[in-house]
């Protein structure tokens, strides 16, 4: 469905309502029409950002880390330069130390290492779905698309069953930092000073840091085959081990990255099949085509609004200057609606082929978890599709008030089920 | 990826050029020592040429360097056995033809910087290796100063402590350089297949008081430069040198050679050598007297580590970013190992 | 106390070209000196620099001695296929050239074994050189099988003149070929192989001693796969087979892997095109690739187990993933 277009001077991304009733997209398309760099002022004392809307220059920023970096940080918040460097993970390191960072891990989510985990994904898949389904009316949230990941994370960490809900919890309080349902503390409120110091200036990163730091003494010296053990017992290949810091941050990120944006994939993408029945029934009538229609589910979703870089120097895009220092914004959810890019974008259309969407990213910093949360989407789907009879949606969605994460909270669904 | 840690003393790496002794202690007496967990013997033939043979004679366990010296042969001081300069048994007291097969092992000697060296590796291997250069041991204008430790400790560690650049402010931080312990500036680590190296440069600073005092108690701030190099598991130099705006430098080498006499334990040979106030037998007292105390801090530090790790085993580290020199010093170390190790396998299974 | 800012990278100097020797035809070597007369690293046989050739970089074994503290020698051939290195180091390197060198490293380091076979093809023989004189010295059974397209372009065949029986050399002008089947028969558990030449000599080994030797036997070094970087007449096609899917596609020179498999109309994943980000990463059945990625490490790529199809081709006819 096509969103209704906002005039060019009422758009406004810094103005987090928008995201919470669902009306970003009518700015997006805005944008990319009339301004494909605009500049959005904020409001509680950001310096204000570039908002960069089109496909193709979203993909070229993104592939350019010496004009636009990720050493100033990535999301809207400017952390104070004495926090920087605690505060920075993987996200915020361009250049060399960066890839030997992100090969300390990397090779873990190839293929060859996802198919190990197939036989344990699908039994949790169907663990998850009967478990579900043992009743008709149910949050979808709550009973598919949160459990579900958060399992898997606990599997790739080794944590125990019962760090379950907690790690839950971390990932929305982290996540969700500018909704106050989530939230202890809200990211640039007065309070929040006083965490400045930590990732979301958020107290949540200490705890998780704790947790982390737990697991990482305990497994110190070992030869587990999980995803801590072997951040702990390797070395990156430029010689340089992990620091504390950089252990606390790496870590965080596996939890919340690992959690919250696979969630909302799987919530976006069941909210999108029951808005497009056809879709589902063709889905269901050609299994084989899984993995296609993921690829169309996860551009639909776009879990993540945006990253964002810093302009190294002065560059004219589109006839406008971005000045040395100022913050840009990478909006990957309006690259995925570029009517230049994809046909009919605003069209879930499960046999779109070839699917080059950008909701994992597109350059050094692509999303390392990109093939796992496709593995995992595509086996709670074939899991839970065949044994729907129908599902509708029973009630609002709840939305969470963010421009970082699109995501759901809330998504009352009444399932009939019949046994697979 | 580093490998897993092994014991850092459970093996000594056999293709290596060790500095047996210095050339001063070689004459024509017979010298004893172990290396590589062998018995060793030194003495100088009558032209005045070194000589390494394994040290037990052939017959019975007996050293050879309790025997005597005559000509350039050894008698054993048991039973007769003579052995010449290579090793070969040329007569024994109670009949006229040599045993078959009568003979210890000699190994290869090369003398240089005042120094004799020992390979006691696969013999023929020695020419494909160099000797490490050390000019200023023997160098006009330098004077050095030194001595000899027996550590109970392994090679590797000390390696590691050496590469460690962090350690002397706590070890001894009465003769640290105050920039040591006052900035941190870049660590550059330069690495090739057999070697590392760091380098540091400081910022202008006063001179340590007992060095001001030897180059005449100059008042201007002098830079630091600190280059430290694994040369070979025998080897580890530092070099110091400041300077000051004028010119005025002066130069110091720390040259630390390190013998594996057993798992966990090693003999260093050690030298402080310099290119200032070098005619001045004071000085030399003086900075002999600091860095032999200095050393035996740094010596016990590591025979306590080398304690822990044999009680306990090897545990847990946490490296830090100024660790990299010494891990890609443990990294080199335990290729070496891997590829003198006879080649083991099994047959690949047929599919 | 700030906290220390460190850098690792490698050694890398300017040495100056001592001289530059004609050691066959269209084979030149350089000996490589420091201009002030410093110490070289030392360094193990097998070991390679990188040179600094313009705005390319390519590497070259150490033929030389590795007790030689004064100089590096790299001999290379001359191809006429490649506008890369090697033209740039016989039109443009002379006696008192500088040349940027990094290095010395070794992917190629000989173990300790009481029996070498060493096989080499053409001015593959530059890395074994150093191996033999070690063999030699230590006293182990060995023997070489240098394979040349003719004599007089077989690099260093007087030097080795001098090992004689040990050596066998074939040079195609002469003798009958390389009979692979008979160098590599009787495989031995104290035995390892070392080889180093063209794709097909390597293919050829690789597949003997996979049937039916013990796995750590063989030891290969491809000299070929950086000068395929820029050939003259651009990249070469070569056959993709998809075993899962059941698929055989040809890959032409101007399309990647990837491309041609979605024009297929078949899923495959990736994201940003440049083998930085990882995520196409395929499994590898069958076919020596050309890793072109930054993701994957030396020894990962040596392993040929797994590609970044987005950049990456293959050097082989023919490529079997397991997709």
């Amino acid at each position: 469905m096509q969103p209704t277009p906002v005039p060019l001077d009422q758009v406004d991304l810094a103005n987090l309502d928008v995201f919470e009733t669902n009306e970003a997209w009518g700015m997006f398309d805005t944008l990319r029409r009339e301004a494909p760099v605009h500049w959005n002022p904020e409001h509680d004392g950001g310096s204000g950002f570039w908002s960069i809307t089109r496909y193709d220059d979203i993909e070229m920023i993104d592939k350019d880390p010496d004009t636009f970096t990720s050493m100033k940080f990535t999301n809207l918040e400017e952390p104070p330069p004495e926090f920087q460097e605690l505060r920075r993970s993987i996200l915020e390191t361009d250049g060399p130390r960066h890839l030997s960072l992100r090969k300390l891990l990397m090779r873990d989510f190839n293929p060859a290492q996802l198919r190990r985990y197939e036989d344990f994904l699908r039994g949790l898949a169907a663990l998850t779905v009967e478990t579900a389904l043992a009743q008709e009316e149910m949050d979808f949230v709550d009973a598919i698309a949160a459990d579900y990941p958060i399992a898997v994370l606990a599997r790739l960490l080794d944590t125990p069953d019962e760090m379950t809900p907690q790690l839950i919890s971390w990932g929305n309080e982290i996540v969700g930092f500018s909704d106050p349902e989530f939230a202890r503390v809200l990211v640039n409120s007065e309070e929040a000073e006083k965490y400045r110091h930590l990732p979301f200036s958020s107290p949540v990163s200490q705890e998780i840091f704790e947790y982390g730091r737990k697991l990482a003494a305990e497994r110190k010296g070992g030869d587990g085959e999980d995803l801590v053990s072997k951040l702990v017992n390797r070395i990156p290949e430029d010689g340089i081990p992990l620091s504390n810091e950089h252990f606390d941050n790496y870590f965080l990120l596996l939890v919340v990255a690992g959690n919250e944006t696979t969630r909302q994939a799987i919530s976006h993408s069941m909210k999108a099949l029951i808005d497009n029945p056809d879709q589902m029934q063709w889905l269901l009538d050609n299994p084989d085509k899984y993995p296609q229609a993921i690829e169309e589910l996860l551009r639909w979703a776009s879990p993540v609004y945006h990253f964002r870089r810093t302009a190294t120097k002065d560059v004219e895009l589109h006839g406008t200057t971005i000045k040395e220092g100022d913050k840009v914004v990478m909006w990957f959810a309006s690259g995925n609606r570029d009517e230049t890019k994809f046909d009919d974008p605003y069209k879930l259309d499960l046999s779109r082929f070839p699917n080059d969407h950008m909701t994992f990213g597109k350059g050094p910093h692509t999303c390392m978890g990109a093939n796992l949360a496709r593995f995992e989407m595509r086996i709670i789907f074939e899991t839970l599709l065949p044994r729907i009879v129908s599902i509708s949606q029973t009630g609002d969605i709840r939305r969470v008030r963010s421009n970082f994460v699109n995501g759901i909270k809330g998504f009352p669904v009444r399932i009939e089920s019949k046994q697979a | 990826m580093t490998p897993a840690r092994r014991s850092a003393t459970s093996e000594m790496p056999s293709d290596c050029w060790y500095a047996a002794a210095p050339s001063s202690s070689v004459g024509r007496g017979l010298l004893a020592l172990r290396a590589l967990d062998r018995p060793v013997v030194l003495f100088r033939t009558e032209s005045g040429g070194a000589v390494a043979l394994e040290d037990r004679c052939a017959h019975r366990a007996y050293p050879l360097s309790a025997g005597t010296l005559v000509g350039d042969a050894v008698r054993c001081g048991l039973c007769g056995f003579t052995y010449d300069a290579g090793g070969q048994c040329v007569s024994v007291p109670s009949q006229d033809n040599v045993p078959f097969g009568a003979s210890v092992a000699a190994y290869p000697v090369q003398e240089s910087d005042g120094l004799v060296w020992v390979w006691l590796g696969e013999p023929g291997r020695a020419r494909l290796h160099r000797i490490p250069s050390l000019p200023w041991l023997v160098a006009e204008g330098w004077a050095s100063v030194g001595g000899e430790t027996e550590v109970a400790a392994g090679f590797l560690l000390l390696h590691e402590s050496f590469a460690d650049v962090t350690q002397v402010p706590f070890v001894a931080p009465e003769i640290a350089p105050a920039v040591l312990g006052a900035v941190s500036p870049p660590l550059d680590v330069v690495v090739t297949e057999t070697t590392v190296s760091l380098h540091r440069e400081y910022p202008p600073a006063p001179l340590p008081s007992w060095q001001s005092e030897m180059l005449g108690g100059p008042t201007a701030d002098f830079t630091t430069t600190q280059d430290g190099h694994f040369v070979s598991p025998a080897v580890w130099v530092d070099h110091w040198d400041v300077a000051d705006a004028e010119g005025t430098t002066a130069r110091l080498r720390f040259t630390q050679l390190v013998t594996p006499t057993a798992p966990g334990r090693s003999r260093v040979l050690w030298r402080v050598s310099r290119d200032f106030a070098a005619a001045d037998a004071a000085a030399g007292e003086r900075v002999a007297a600091m860095f032999d105390d200095y050393y035996a801090r740094v010596f016990r530090a590591m025979e306590i580590a080398q304690a822990v790790l044999d009680t306990d085993g090897p545990g847990p580290e946490v490296n830090v970013a100024a660790d990299v020199a010494g891990l890609k010093v443990r990294e080199i170390v335990l290729r070496m190992l891997a590829e003198e190790s006879p080649v083991v396998r099994t047959r690949r299974a047929r599919v | 106390m700030a906290g220390t800012k460190t850098t690792v990278r490698e050694h890398e100097v300017e040495l100056v070209v001592e001289s530059a020797d004609r050691v066959a035809e269209g084979v030149v070597a350089l000996t490589l000196v420091d201009p002030d007369g410093g110490a070289l690293p030392p360094w193990t046989p097998g070991a390679h620099v990188d040179l600094q050739l313009g705005e390319l970089v390519r590497q070259y074994s150490l033929c030389g001695d590795p007790a030689d503290s004064r100089s590096y020698t790299v001999a290379v051939l001359r191809e006429p296929e490649s506008r890369g290195g090697s033209s740039y180091v016989h039109e443009q390197l002379v006696v008192g050239s500088r040349v940027t060198v990094r290095g010395p490293r070794n992917h190629f380091a000989l173990v300790s074994s009481p029996r070498y076979r060493f096989v080499a093809g053409g001015i593959g023989i530059t890395p074994l050189l150093p191996m033999i004189a070690e063999a030699e010295a230590t006293g182990a059974d060995w023997h070489l099988w240098y394979r040349g397209r003719a004599r007089a372009g077989m690099a260093y065949v007087d030097r080795l003149a001098e090992y004689g029986d040990r050596v066998t050399l074939l040079p195609g002008d002469e003798t009958g070929p390389l009979e692979l089947a008979a160098v590599l028969a009787d495989p031995s558990d104290d035995t390892v192989v070392y080889t180093c030449g063209p794709e097909r000599l390597l293919d050829g080994i690789e597949e003997i001693c996979t049937a039916s030797w013990p796995a750590s036997a063989l030891h290969l070094e491809r000299f070929t796969a950086k000068e395929i970087e820029a050939p003259a007449g651009g990249e070469r096609s070569f056959e993709l087979e998809l075993a899962a899917s059941g698929v055989t596609l040809t890959v032409p020179p101007d399309r990647s892997i990837f491309n041609v498999i979605l024009d297929a109309g078949i899923s495959v994943l990736g994201s940003c095109h440049e083998g930085i980000c990882g995520t196409c990463e395929q499994i590898v059945l069958e076919g020596e690739v050309d890793h072109r990625d930054s993701v994957l490490s030396a020894s990962e790529q040596a392993a040929n187990d797994a590609m970044m199809v987005c950049v990456s081709r293959c050097l082989t006819d023919r490529l079997v993933l397991d997709m």
